[in-house]
This record gives C-alpha cells, structure tokens and sequence, in this order.
C-alpha cells in the first residue's frame, strides 16, 4: 500500500494542475467562444513571473499576486488586437504569441534561465510544512483552488454576466444591440481565464521546484483543449473530469504499458503525443460534445 | 547586408510555394489550414526517403535529389488528398463548423508531426549535395539558392498556367470568390476542392524538399514555418495565390533582413508583427481577392 | 435641421449619411428627419439601402461620412451597445432569436443595468444581484404574458415557430426600455392575425410616447400603421410625407416601376 499512495498523489496533482489550466480555457471557448491556441503561454507567463520575482527576494503570496495580475493582463492585452477578428485570426495569433513566448523564455537566459530554468524559489508555507509531507500538502492546495475556482466559474456561468457571454457567444450582433459591451466582455474572459493559466503554471513551479521552457510547449494548449472538448464544452464538471481522465490514462497508461510496448521511450512519448492529434479529430468528427456536453448548445 | 537580401529571397520562395498552398485552402474551403505547415515538414522527409532509397539504387547524387523533389510533390498531393477524403469531406458533411474544421486541422499538425518524429527520430539529415558557390563581386550564390529560386519560379509561372488559361483554373478562381453562384452555375466543387489540395499540397511538397535541401531536416521544421506561411498570406490578401506569391518573398526578405538588427530566435516575431500590423491596418492585405 | 424648435424635437435626425458595402454605395448622402411621438414608415425597392441603413444607425455599421444623432445627441461614433442606453432598440429583417438560449433568458438578457453583468458583483455581491434579477424576471414574465408566450418560458428559442420568434423579438427589444425603435420588416412572414396584433401593440407603444422607423415591404401595410412615410431608393431617401401623398408622388411611383 505504502508504495501505490505516492504515486496517486502525483497523478492527482498533476490532474489537479491540468484541470485549473483547463477551466481556464473552457471559460474562453466554452463560455466566451473565444479561440485561444496559445493558452499554455499565460500559463508560462504565469510561473516564470513568480519564480522571477521570488528570487528577487519578494515574499511568494506576493509573487503570486503580481504574477496572475501580468498572466491576465498580458491574456487582456492580447485581445485588443484580437477582438474584431474571425475565429481563424485568432487561432493563429495565438499560437503565433505562445511560441514568441516560449523563445523569450529560451533565450532571454539572463533573466529566465535560458534552456536551464529556475530553481531555488521559496514555496509556500514551506517553512511549516514538514518535507516529507509536502507533496501531500500541495495536493490539498492545488485541490482547494481548483474547487474555488470552479464555484466561482459556476456562479459566473449562471449568472447576467455568463448569460450575456452566452448571448455573445451565439450571436454578437444581437448582444450588442441589446446593450452588451461585446469587447468588454471577451477581454474580461480572456483575462480570467489567462490568470486561471496562470495559477496553474505556479503550481506546476511549486511542484517541480523547478520552471523551464520544456514545460511550455504548444501541444500543452492541446491537452487543455482535448480535456475542454472530452468534458463538453462550456461545462466544468466535465473540464475537471476530462482532466481525470486524460491526465490519469496517459499517465498511467504510459508507466504501466509503456515497458510492455516494444518501443523505446522517445518513440512511445512520440506515439503518445500523435494520439492527442488523432484524438482531436475523432472527437471533432464523431463526439464534438464530448461526454458530458449539451448537443442543443453546440456550437461547433 | 546583401547577404541577407540572398537568403531572404530564398527562404522567401520557400514560404511563398507554402503560403500558396495556404491561401488556396482559405479562399475555397474559408478556413486557416493549420496543419499546413507540418505537412510541409512531411513532405520534406518523405522527400529525404526517396533520395535516400533513389541514390542507394542509382548511386547518382542528382539522380536521386529530382527523385527526392518529385517523391515531395506527389507524396503532398496523396496527404492532401486522402485527408481530404478521411478527414475534410466527411467533417464538411456532418456541418463541421469553421472551428471544428481549425480544430482538426491541429489534429492532423500534431499527430503528422509526432509520427514522424517517432519515425524519424530527434536528430537532423542532410541532403549530402556539395553545393557549388559562385561569386559575384562581393557577393557569395550557392548553386542550392539558385535552385530554390529557379524552382521556385518555375511552380508560380504553372500555377498561373493553370489558374488563368484552363477550364480548371477558372473554376477554382470563381469556387474561392463566389461559392454558392459557382455551385448554382454547374462547377462540380468537389472536383474543384480534390485539385485544389493535390495543387496547394504538391507546392507544399516541393517547399519541403527546398527547405530540406537549403537547410537541414529537423523536427518541428514544418511548424515553424506555419507563421511565416500565414503572415504571407495575410499579407498578400486572403484567397489570392498571386498575393501569397508576393507575400511569402516579402516575409522571406523581411525576416531576414532582420537580423541586421535583432537576435536569430525573433524572426518568427517579424512574421507576427507583421501579421497584426496588417490585420488592424489593412485587414484585406496587399492584393485582396482575386476576381 | 435638429433640435431647435419645440414644436418639432426630433427623435431621430440623419444628415448626409454615406456608407459603401459590398462595393455599392447603399446610403448615398440620406437625409431623414423623424419626429418624436410618431410612426414612420420606410419603404423602397429591394436594395434600396434600406437595412443597410438600420445597420448604420444601430451601430453595427460605421458610416463613411455623415451624421447621426437621437434627439439633441449625436451617435455618429457612439458604439452600438451605448446607443441602447441612450434609448435606441432594433429588431432584424430575419429573426435573430438566441436559439440556445431558454424564451425567459431572452427576455432577462435584455434588461439594462444590470448589476449581475459585473464579476465583481457576482462574486462579491450575491444577494443584491439575486434581488435585481428576481425583479427582472417579474418584469419578464409580465412581458411573456403579454405577449402570450408565457407557457414557453422554459423553452428554447430556437424551438419556437417563426411567429412566435417574432414575438420573442419584440418582447426582447421593448425589455430595453427604449425611447426609439427601429423595426426592419415586422411583418414579414408572418399570418394576417399576428401581423394585426404585431400592428396593435406598435399603435400602443406610439401611445407610450415610442418613436418608430418601421421597413415595411408590404407597402398597404405600411400606409395603413404610418404616420409619415419615407421612400428610399438607391441610397437617397427621395419623398417624404403622410400617406396618401406618397401614394400619388409621381417619384415614388418612377422608383417602384424603374426598379421593376
């Protein structure tokens, strides 16, 4: 037993991390129908402000703070140039802008590591913490804020403001004239949602000790959006068990079946990664509601 | 600086045979193909096999590179057409919206990607071709260059061919600009969408074999040209191959004249800014749709 | 020209407006002057700019040159979504009812003002956000009774059949409390029972004190609910007056027969 208990915790920390990154992004295409491809890039931005800053010394809540202010700002910032534009603009802007962020992060080394990363940065309560628990203690936290966050998403979703973002969604033209500030509206969304990206890339520093460009790869958006999409869009109870499920099967498919498989481990992490593709396109051609998604309110 | 002016043409040719492809996709089938670029990629390593396979056959080096250029154009057109009958016409008839279709498209870019990395491995290849350099001047040509260039040159002058003086062409032109007054006057679309891929995927695949020839073959080759690709297409005006053509040599220029002033890692940035440049300022690009 | 004279306020006043869509000139330098308190009808052959002119003025168009304004202020740059609370409301040549959303929610959405359409409230101020919305909802429904669709509340719209979609578009757009109307095509499409009742409650809100600018294609329709008519053709509005003067205008007459 004492060697199983270890090994779930991982796995649910990295399902719970997985799943705050997704109800970010289900809150902009579920909810806004905003199409972010580069939504992994806020949660970079996320992690490397709050590694940044906490190695200057500032107090980690703090770093925190300032760190999802700049991950929402900077997903805010991003719509100005993008709000009056058709979904395929979008999709290429963003994709475009992750990838800008992930050369910064390679190559502006003085400030962020480089190809080597950042360690060292202070967690929270570690002082408190004993270590041997510690894994334990962020499993409590990541899952606490995953259950904030989706009580508050919820509230939102059923909400005047979810309503009108629902409008928004549908039919803009209509919103606005019924008085709805559509800008506002998709800039908010983006926002929150970049900051919940945020959070998440945090909370991947904190597990890891350690922030580095290879966590920021453009097929991380890609998971977030199979997990979006397998849940049912515009629905969190399905983003948080599509995480479950994406997250638990990978993982635990590759550690059990990956030495039955006569591949060597770059080929089968390969393969793995060219599932998610061909997982997209059979979603999108036979299930685009997913598991739990409301077929009256598609709108694929 | 004439250096650069040299290889920003070259790279330029390069994305300008894949934007065409591109711009193809957007005018007919209305959606941003993002697959496009790994496809290229593609394209490029099943061009490398056939060299590989030709030279281990023939033992002639150039035997086996036209080998290889033409083994990426056909190997374009057959991806682009069995996608287009596993993947697009079936998503097109269950009324696949524009973003389902942008969905799938990252689909096929991931999986084509990753299974070739699986097939490929990590590391780079090389087209093993001595190149000849010639001097002009100051001025350093490498008979590769002259080769895209050349190359380059010949695909736009047949896709002009095609799109001005044949019956295909016409129907291709008249499907990106009016497609429901296409349809009412008897163009049979589906033919038009089924040359539309083998043309734009076959550019595609000789885009790759250029690219592999002028640089080296390297994973995630394909998806870092897909933002060039686009800022040429945006660029050039959405639909308009002629405006891809222009397009693609400016991005080509202006990525490389860039490094004049700013670090290797940020051409990519130029593509970007000039993407949103064009997108807020004159969203219909240079040339706007063909008529 | 605006606003000066009491006698004459103008509910809405358009001043050499121009617009280029589709490569045409739709509004060419329009004039058009609507007084407070009435019903005016706007009328033209097809294409005439007519709907492309309610695009203008509801803001989803922006004019190339001209001005626009609704009563004393001017709207010319304004965005759509602030020219409802500035008391502008529209309804669509084709019904564009939210089908995803429930009858009910289409009618709340329309509710101005509302304090639940900020996070911050939402999260941080429930119970007042819940009180205004029970208001709301009680104005909603008093809306739906109204217009007879209030066994439908829960329904979807997009399960509605076309007359009552056309309702739920009235209902939607009179939530917003409007002071000017712009309604392109009520009738359209719909049974002559239905169109006296869609008819009727014009006639009552022109009683409330509601202005009207009304696109009617059924031009007996529209010189029976009218109290000036407007014809527009190719851009221009090119006769102006009550009724029955329209119906003698040598011009008017031209327009409809030349446009064939």
């Amino acid at each position: 037993m004492e060697g199983i208990l270890p090994y779930v915790v991982t796995v649910l920390i990295v399902v719970g991390i997985y799943a705050l990154f997704a109800l970010g992004l289900n809150l902009q295409w579920g909810f806004a129908g905003l199409i972010n491809f580069g939504h992994i890039a806020f949660m970079a931005i996320g992690a490397y402000t709050m590694v940044i800053l906490n190695l200057y010394g500032v107090h980690w809540a703090l770093a925190m703070l300032i760190g999802l202010a700049v991950a929402g700002g900077a997903g805010a910032l991003l719509t100005i140039p993008a709000i009056r534009l058709k979904a395929d603009y979008l999709a290429i802007l963003t994709i475009g802008f992750s990838e800008i962020m992930r050369y910064f992060f390679l190559s502006e080394g003085w400030l962020t590591g480089g190809a080597g990363g950042l360690i060292g940065f202070s967690r929270p309560l570690e002082s408190i913490v004993p270590v041997e628990h510690y894994d334990l203690f962020l499993l409590g936290l990541i899952w606490g804020i995953v259950l904030i966050a989706f009580i508050a998403l919820q509230r939102l979703a059923k909400s005047p403001w979810g309503r009108a973002l629902k409008s928004i969604r549908e039919d803009e033209d209509v919103a606005k004239v019924l008085g709805k500030n559509v800008s506002a509206y998709k800039m908010q969304a983006f926002f929150l949602g970049s900051v919940l990206a945020g959070l998440a890339g945090m909370m991947m520093a904190f597990y890891h000790s350690y922030v580095n460009p290879y966590y920021f790869y453009p097929i991380e958006t890609f998971y977030a959006w199979i997990i979006v999409i397998l849940g049912g869009s515009a629905n969190n109870r399905g983003t948080i068990l599509g995480a479950l499920i994406l997250v638990g099967v990978f993982l635990t498919g590759t550690r059990f079946l990956g030495p039955l498989v006569p591949l060597d481990a770059y080929t089968f992490a390969q393969l793995r990664m060219a599932l998610i593709g061909v997982l997209l396109i059979v979603l999108m051609l036979y299930r685009p509601q997913g598991m739990l998604g409301n077929r009256r309110e598609l709108t694929f | 600086m004439i250096d650069y002016v040299i290889t920003g043409i070259t790279s330029g040719c390069i994305i300008a045979l894949g934007a065409i492809g591109l711009t193809l996709t957007f005018g007919i089938l209305r959606f941003a193909n993002l697959s496009h670029g790994d496809l290229v990629g593609v394209c490029a390593y099943i061009g490398l096999a056939c060299e590989r396979f030709f030279y281990s056959i023939f033992n002639n080096i150039y035997a086996a590179a036209i080998a290889a250029a033409i083994g990426a154009i056909i190997g374009g057109s057959l991806i682009g057409l069995g996608f287009e009958k596993i993947v697009w016409r079936p998503l097109r008839g269950r009324g696949g919206s524009l973003v389902a279709m942008l969905i799938v498209s990252v689909g096929i870019a991931i999986a084509s990607r990753h299974v070739l990395m699986a097939i490929a491995g990590p590391g780079l290849y090389f087209y093993e071709i001595p190149p000849k350099i010639f001097h002009l001047g100051d001025v350093r040509i490498t008979s590769v260059q002259i080769l895209v260039v050349a190359a380059a040159v010949a695909a736009m002058l047949f896709l002009y061919y095609i799109l001005q003086r044949t019956k295909l062409g016409k129907a291709m032109r008249a499907t990106s600009d009016e497609p429901a007054l296409a349809k009412v006057s008897g163009i049979d679309v589906n033919r038009v969408i089924n040359w539309m891929w083998i043309i734009g995927m076959g550019l595609a695949g000789l885009a790759g074999f250029l690219y592999g020839l002028q640089s080296a073959l390297r994973p995630g080759m394909g998806f870092y040209l897909l933002l060039p690709m686009f800022a040429a297409v945006i660029l050039g005006g959405i639909g308009n191959p002629y405006g891809a053509m222009l397009g693609g040599l400016t991005i080509g220029l202006a990525q490389d004249l860039s490094l004049i002033f700013l670090p290797a890692e940020y051409k990519i940035a130029v593509s970007f800014v000039v993407m949103i440049v064009v997108l807020i300022f004159r969203p219909r690009g240079i040339m706007g749709k063909v008529t | 020209m605006n606003g000066g004279n009491e006698m004459d306020r103008f509910a809405l006043s358009v001043q050499d407006l121009t617009k280029t869509f589709g490569g045409v000139m739709a509004v060419d330098k329009c004039y058009l002057d609507l007084k407070e308190g009435v019903i005016g009808g706007l009328i033209g052959p097809n294409g005439a700019g007519k709907t492309t002119l309610f695009e203008v003025l509801s803001g989803l168009l922006a004019p190339d040159s001209g001005k626009i304004f609704l009563g004393e202020q001017e709207i010319t740059h304004v965005p759509a979504h602030k020219r409802v609370s500035l008391g502008l409301g529209r309804t669509f040549q084709i019904t564009r009812s939210l089908r995803k959303l429930q009858v009910l929610d289409n009618l709340k959405l329309a509710a101005q003002s509302q304090l639940g359409e900020s996070i911050g409230n939402v999260w941080f101020r429930p119970r007042a956000v819940r009180e205004q919305e029970r208001m709301i909802e009680d104005k909603a429904l008093e809306m739906l009774k109204f217009l007879n669709l209030y066994e439908l509340r829960d329904e979807y719209a997009g399960n509605l059949s076309g007359g009552q979609k056309k309702l739920l578009a009235i209902g939607r757009m009179l939530m917003l409390d409007p002071q000017l109307i712009l309604m392109d095509e009520p009738l359209a499409g719909v049974n002559p029972s239905l169109g006296e009742e869609i008819n009727e409650h014009l006639r009552g809100l022109k009683e409330r004190g509601l202005t009207i600018l009304v696109i009617e294609h059924n031009v007996k329709n529209v010189m029976r609910i009218s109290d000036v008519v407007y014809v527009m053709n190719e851009g221009k509005i090119i006769a102006q007056g009550p009724p029955e003067a329209i119906r003698k205008d040598e011009k008017v007459i031209e327009a409809y027969l030349g446009a064939g």
